[in-house]
């Protein structure tokens, strides 16, 4: 009997040997089968080659901030540290040795790739230096406080504009009507309008004649609801310029590309079904909206860079401002600093346009196909 | 005699009737000019001064040419087309005609009137009792029809020097970009191999670099406030996207029958892309063109406003820095701060007509019914 029991026990010890080895080693193919289907998946590969690529974009635009002022002729110390007016030779002596010191406190004095090469280890540690003007403040403090005026003005805008402008412009190129091709044209002046010269006259409009904006300037951001009632009346001037101009760019382009997409067969075909003109629409704007999507690449750099000149001129507390008060005093670290932080703000921004590509054209994502 | 038109012939045909158009509008010009210059001359006994003379001149010349060109040109165009058909197809490119015709002769007006007035930063004074002082911001009246500026300038002077010189800026860095994006765009797919994935790749990274912002960095890095340098570095960041254009024009071009023909019959392949391939892309180069112009101008004016642009001469990016200087907007001078913008936005706005209108053309699918 306890042979039999023993036996019986063994056996069962062996199963359950067997049966941990094999469900051990099915869930070891299956994480297997698993990585190998992640590492196989095309779209894995697109965003990763999007990173490289972006990196290498980042990596040259940063070489280039650093190689600039190092490569223009003449002394990057000569602003900074001027000479004593008038002085005798025992002080130009004595100036001279101290802007030495500062030389080699900034390591300007050390060879161009030992710079380059610690520059880049600063960058990594998100160390971009100290400003001049601001009493020696790390320049990466005070970016990251001016950053996100700017990144509340840019993001809206775009989405606003692009949503926004589609929509009108899919509607205008479907009908032909005389009210259609007088938005047409209304659009057209707001695409070719200067965003600086519409932004002057919204300022006469409705800071000075009807005084709905107050002209004041823009108080640090601190919850309080007074503050935040400022903050909100002045925010959405620079955003109405930002949305109406880059409105009229997607709304002539949407008009020209749906007009296109009118003749298409597959159009004409379900005209004659029968189709009502709503779903008519739809299909001809979900078909025009992809080549308006691989613009948004252009349109987002554009309009960082737009950003920039209409915070200056509403005085918005942004990265334009920063920039144009560093330019003012010469500083250069903050300078440098304002534009790695943009230049990383627009390739984060350009990899994410382009990740989500694929969530408008489905065939972008054939790892999934393949499954 | 029953050929059909391709768009090279319509390119022919528009620009001969706008040439036409042209030379009509600058007779009508000329003949106002001589009258003026005789009205000056025996009414105030003004001596008509050395620009006048050299500007006639230009204008006959002009006139020789246009004639000698509208002459071989109606010569080739009804051995195309029958002598009845020009017009018919004069009617079905009305707009084109319209619009290109208003644009080159703005322009030609705005050059001729900038090289009949004085120099744009001339000092106008007035007398307060016996002192001599800068006439400044004063309100349009018939001596200045647009009033004057801060420093005593005339405003449309300074309107029509800074119109010439963004217009001519505009056309600068416009041909250099087409230079620049036809040589990448052209003989990048048609090389092929290691040559093709460099040029795509660096057009590819140019077109992801953030334009304004580095034109600001370099522009307060150089202390240099010189025209040449920001026309440079407009050059270098708007030329990528107008050879990515031209580059998916050549890859299809490249399929066709006559291409292939021309590699049969041995053609060199930087002979083939230059001599087939180019010529055939002349409408497409024609709008990039048109495209450029617009931006650059307004990219100039814009980095120019907030004053970290050229300083050299004046262009309606500067006048408009004036303008935020010495705060117009506030002090309500009107006279002095919607001009600038407003013909800025004109320019545009026709650059944008005729590259509409000049698509219908080469793309047919496009036409209203």
């Amino acid at each position: 009997m306890s042979k039999i029991i023993s036996d019986v026990s063994e056996r069962k010890e062996k199963n359950h040997q067997i049966y941990e080895t094999e469900v051990l080693n099915k869930r070891g193919n299956l994480i297997a089968r698993k990585a190998r289907k992640i590492l196989t998946n095309s779209y894995l590969h697109f965003i990763l080659k999007k990173i490289a690529f972006y990196a290498l974009v980042v990596f040259i635009a940063v070489s280039l901030a650093f190689l600039i002022p190092r490569l223009i002729p003449g002394d990057p110390l000569y602003s900074i540290f001027k000479p004593p007016i008038g002085g005798t030779q025992q002080q130009l002596e004595q100036w001279y040795a101290e802007r030495e010191n500062l030389r080699r406190y900034l390591g300007l004095d050390r060879p161009l790739w030992e710079q380059f090469l610690s520059f880049w280890k600063n960058f990594f540690q998100f160390n971009l230096g100290e400003s001049f003007s601001w009493y020696f403040t790390p320049v990466a403090e005070i970016v990251l406080v001016f950053l996100p005026y700017t990144l509340a003005l840019v993001i809206p805008a775009l989405l606003i504009s692009f949503f926004l402008g589609n929509w009108i412009g899919a509607r205008i190129g479907f009908k032909k009507k005389k009210r259609s091709t007088f938005t047409y044209y209304l659009f057209i002046f707001f695409q070719s309008a200067p965003y600086f010269w519409i932004s002057l006259i919204f300022f006469d409009i409705f800071i000075l004649k009807l005084r709905i904006v107050p002209f004041t300037p823009t108080p640090d951001l601190i919850l309080d609801p007074s503050v935040i009632k400022i903050l909100m009346q002045q925010y959405w001037l620079p955003l109405l310029t930002l949305v109406l101009t880059f409105t009229g760019g997607w709304a002539t382009g949407m008009r020209s590309m749906v007009i296109y997409e009118l003749d298409s067969d597959y159009l004409l075909f379900c005209r004659k079904l029968g189709f009502d003109k709503k779903r008519l629409r739809k299909y001809a704007k979900r078909n025009a909206i992809l080549p308006q999507y691989t613009g948004l690449n252009l349109r987002f750099n554009e309009l960082v860079g737009s950003t920039l000149i209409v915070e200056w001129l509403f005085l918005w507390p942004g990265l334009g401002s920063l920039t144009y008060k560093a330019f003012l005093s010469f500083d250069y670290p903050l300078i440098i600093g304002t534009f790695i932080i943009t230049i990383l703000v627009i390739a984060v921004g350009n990899f994410l346009i382009d990740i989500t590509y694929s969530f408008i054209d489905p065939r972008i994502k054939i790892g999934k196909k393949e499954g | 005699m029953n050929l059909k038109l391709k768009s090279k012939d319509c390119i022919l045909l528009v620009f001969s009737i706008i040439l036409l158009v042209f030379s009509v509008i600058i007779l009508v010009f000329s003949v106002i000019i001589l009258v003026f210059s005789v009205i000056k001359y025996v009414v105030f006994g003004i001596t008509i001064s050395r620009a006048t003379i050299g500007l006639i001149i230009i204008i006959i010349d002009f006139l020789c040419v246009t004639t000698v060109i509208i002459y071989f040109l109606s010569k080739y165009i009804n051995r195309c087309l029958g002598k009845y058909k020009f017009w018919n197809t004069l009617k079905t490119y009305r707009r084109q005609v319209i619009t290109i015709s208003i644009l080159f002769t703005t322009i030609f007006v705005i050059l001729i009137l900038s090289a009949i007035s004085p120099h744009p930063l001339t000092i106008y004074y007035k007398y307060i009792g016996t002192i001599r002082v800068p006439d400044d911001r004063s309100p349009p009246s018939l001596d200045h029809l647009l009033g004057t500026n801060d420093y005593g300038y005339d405003q449309l002077i300074c309107l029509i020097h800074a119109m010439k010189n963004s217009i001519l800026f505009g056309f600068f860095v416009g041909s250099v970009c087409v230079a620049i994006a036809i040589f990448m765009g052209v003989i990048g797919p048609y090389i092929g191999g290691v040559v093709d994935d460099i040029f795509s790749f660096i057009t590819n990274i140019a077109l992801a670099f953030p334009v304004i912002p580095f034109i600001l960095l370099l522009n307060t890095m150089i202390k240099v406030r010189s025209m040449m340098v920001v026309a440079i570095v407009i050059t270098i960041f708007n030329w990528p996207w107008a050879a990515r254009a031209i580059r998916s024009e050549v890859l299809s071009l490249k399929e066709r029958n006559f291409v292939k023909l021309a590699k049969v019959t041995g053609e060199g392949k930087l002979r083939i892309a230059f001599f087939e391939i180019v010529p055939n892309l002349f409408s497409y180069i024609f709008l990039v063109f048109i495209i450029i112009i617009g931006v650059a101008i307004i990219i100039e004016a814009g980095i120019a406003m907030i004053g970290l642009g050229q300083q050299e001469i004046v262009t309606l990016g500067v006048m408009l820095y004036w303008s935020q200087t010495f705060g117009h907007v506030i002090r309500n001078y009107y006279f002095l701060w919607l001009p600038p913008g407003l013909i800025l936005t004109i320019f545009i706005v026709m650059i944008y007509l005729v590259h509409s209108s000049m698509s219908q053309i080469f793309n047919p699918k496009l036409r209203e019914k």
